[in-house]
C-alpha cells in the first residue's frame, strides 16, 4: 500500500469578483451582490449549469466541493527525501516525512497491534495561486470494482458505487465531488481475497476514485464563497477576523489554520472491511472507561 | 483519541508499599469475558447511590457483516459485577431516564399490515433467574441495576 497527498484546485469562476482573503471594503459587497444574480440564474437550469463549466457559477467554497474541471487529475506533492527520518523503539517505529513545506506525516507502527497509524500535520495551505482541496489517497491492488463503504454515523454501513445511485439513473457530472461521501468512523474497500479499512478520528470526506484506492479529504481551504448564505471563503486562519462593515473591513489576520489529525489503517482477509472497522472503530471513540471510580 | 488514558506519578521509597485500594480489579467475574461483538458503552453510579449502576452494552456488529461475531449475543449480567448480589435489574430506554416497559406500552399503536404484536424485540425467557440477557446486531440496551455487596445484609 502506498499513501499518497495531494490537491484539487478549487473551483472559482472565470471573470468574476471573488471575494478575495483581504476584500477592500465596499467591493465585497459588490461581489455578493453578483454571486447572488448568479445563484438564481443556475436554479432555472441546473443541467446546464453542470455541463458548461465555461458558464459554470458554482464556486468551491464553505458548503460545496468543486475542484477546478470536473475531472481535474490530482496534484501529487512529493516527501522531501532528505527529511525522512525513522525512529524505532521496543513498541513503536516511527516514519516522519515531511511533503512539500506544509504537510507532515507521521507513520507508527505499533508492536502487536491490528492496525496502524497515520497522524499529519497539514497547514497553512498556501493558496497565492488557487483554493486548494487537499486529500491523502491510500492505494492497494485491491480489486474492489468501484465499490467502497462509509458508515452511517458509527451504526450502519451504507454501500456506495461510483457515479451510480440504487434508486435513479444518474448522469455524473461532477466525477470527483459526486462521489465524495461523508465518513464519519470508518471506510473500507475489499475484495475476495483482502481489506483495507480506515478509521478516522473525526468527520472527513471519502471516496474511492480510483480502483483499489481510499481517498479521504483532509483540509479545505478556497479563495471564493460559495453563494450558500455565508457570503465569505472558506478561509479560517489562526487569528480571526475583524468585524463586518461598518464596524470593520472583515480582514482575516493571521495565517491559515494548521490542522492535526490521525487515522489507523488495517488490513484484512477477503470481504473482511466491516471485522476490520467494528472490531476497531469503537476503541477510537471510547477508548477505555474510568470504571474504577465507580467502586472506590 | 478522544479520551486518552489519565497517568498520574506519586514519589515513594521503592521499598514502602502503596496504600492502594486495591492494586487491580477486573469488572468480570473471573474467567468471565464479554462476548468479543460486545462493547460496555456506559458502567457508571446513579443518582449518588453507592448500589443502583446504570449500564449500557452493546451489539457492535450489524446483520451480515460477519459470519458469526452477526450473530445475537447473550451476556449474563451477573458477570459484571463479581462482587455483588445484583438485587434488581430494570431496562431503561437508551437515555436511561423512563422504564423501557411503561415507555413500550405508552408508544403509539399504528395500524398496519403487518402485526408485529407477537415480535417482542427482546426475547429474554431466563431474564429473571439469572439476568441473562441478549443483545441483536447493533442494538444497544440500557439497564438499571440494583447491587447488594456480596457479604452485607
Amino acid at each position: 500500500m502506498s499513501v499518497n497527498w495531494g490537491f484539487y484546485h478549487s473551483f472559482v469562476k472565470s471573470g468574476s469578483t471573488t471575494i478575495s482573503a483581504q476584500p477592500q471594503g465596499g467591493d465585497s459587497m459588490a461581489g455578493a451582490g453578483q454571486c447572488l444574480a448568479g445563484y438564481f440564474d443556475w436554479e432555472g437550469d441546473e443541467r446546464k449549469w453542470l455541463q458548461d463549466t465555461s458558464e459554470s457559477m458554482q464556486n468551491s467554497g464553505a458548503y460545496i466541493f468543486r475542484p477546478s474541471t470536473p475531472s481535474e487529475s490530482l496534484t501529487v506533492l512529493f516527501p522531501y527525501t532528505s527529511r525522512k527520518r525513522m525512529y524505532q523503539s521496543a513498541l513503536v517505529t516511527e516514519v516522519h516525512t515531511e511533503l512539500s513545506t506544509w504537510v507532515k506525516q507521521v507513520v507508527r507502527l505499533f508492536r502487536n497491534t491490528p492496525y496502524f497509524e497515520i497522524e499529519y500535520t497539514v497547514g497553512p495551505v498556501p493558496v497565492a495561486n488557487s483554493g486548494k482541496e487537499v486529500i491523502m489517497r491510500y492505494s492497494t491492488n485491491i480489486d474492489n470494482k468501484r465499490i467502497f463503504f462509509t458508515d452511517s454515523n458509527g451504526r450502519d454501513f451504507l454501500r456506495r458505487k461510483l457515479s451510480h445511485r440504487d434508486t435513479w439513473e444518474l448522469d455524473e457530472y461532477e466525477p470527483i465531488a459526486g462521489n465524495f461521501y461523508p465518513v464519519n468512523t470508518a471506510i473500507y474497500i475489499e475484495d475476495a481475497k483482502r481489506s483495507l479499512a480506515i478509521l478516522t478520528d473525526r468527520s472527513q470526506g471519502g471516496s474511492s476514485l480510483i480502483e483499489g484506492s481510499i481517498d479521504l479529504m483532509v483540509q479545505r481551504r478556497t479563495k471564493a464563497d460559495d453563494f450558500r448564505g455565508v457570503d465569505e471563503p472558506l478561509d479560517e486562519t489562526d487569528k480571526g477576523i475583524n468585524p463586518y462593515p461598518p464596524y470593520g473591513d472583515r480582514k482575516r489576520l493571521g495565517k491559515g489554520v494548521i490542522m492535526n489529525g490521525s487515522s489507523r489503517i488495517v488490513f484484512g482477509g477477503g470481504e473482511a472491511g466491516a471485522k476490520l472497522s467494528r472490531s476497531n472503530m469503537d476503541k477510537v471513540f471510547s477508548p477505555g472507561k474510568d470504571t474504577c471510580c465507580a467502586f472506590c | 483519541m478522544h479520551t486518552s488514558v489519565h497517568l498520574f506519578f506519586g514519589t515513594a521509597a521503592t521499598t514502602n508499599e502503596l496504600n492502594f485500594i486495591s492494586k487491580s480489579f477486573s469488572l468480570m467475574k473471573d474467567g468471565t469475558a464479554l462476548p468479543e461483538n460486545v462493547m460496555l458503552i456506559t458502567f457508571t453510579r446513579l443518582h449518588g447511590s453507592k448500589h443502583t449502576f446504570l449500564l449500557r452494552l452493546g451489539h457492535q456488529y450489524a446483520i451480515g457483516e460477519d459470519n458469526i461475531l452477526s450473530n445475537t449475543a447473550q451476556v449474563s449480567l451477573s458477570d459484571l459485577f463479581p462482587d455483588y448480589y445484583i438485587m434488581r435489574v430494570s431496562e431503561k430506554t437508551l437515555s436511561g431516564n423512563q422504564s423501557k416497559k411503561i415507555w413500550d406500552e405508552n408508544k403509539m399503536k399504528w395500524n398496519h399490515e403487518h402485526d408485529d404484536s407477537n415480535e417482542p424485540l427482546n426475547d429474554d425467557k431466563d431474564f429473571l433467574d439469572s439476568f441473562v440477557i441478549s443483545l441483536k446486531p447493533l442494538q444497544i440496551r440500557t439497564f438499571e441495576v440494583q447491587v447488594r455487596p456480596l457479604g452485607a445484609k
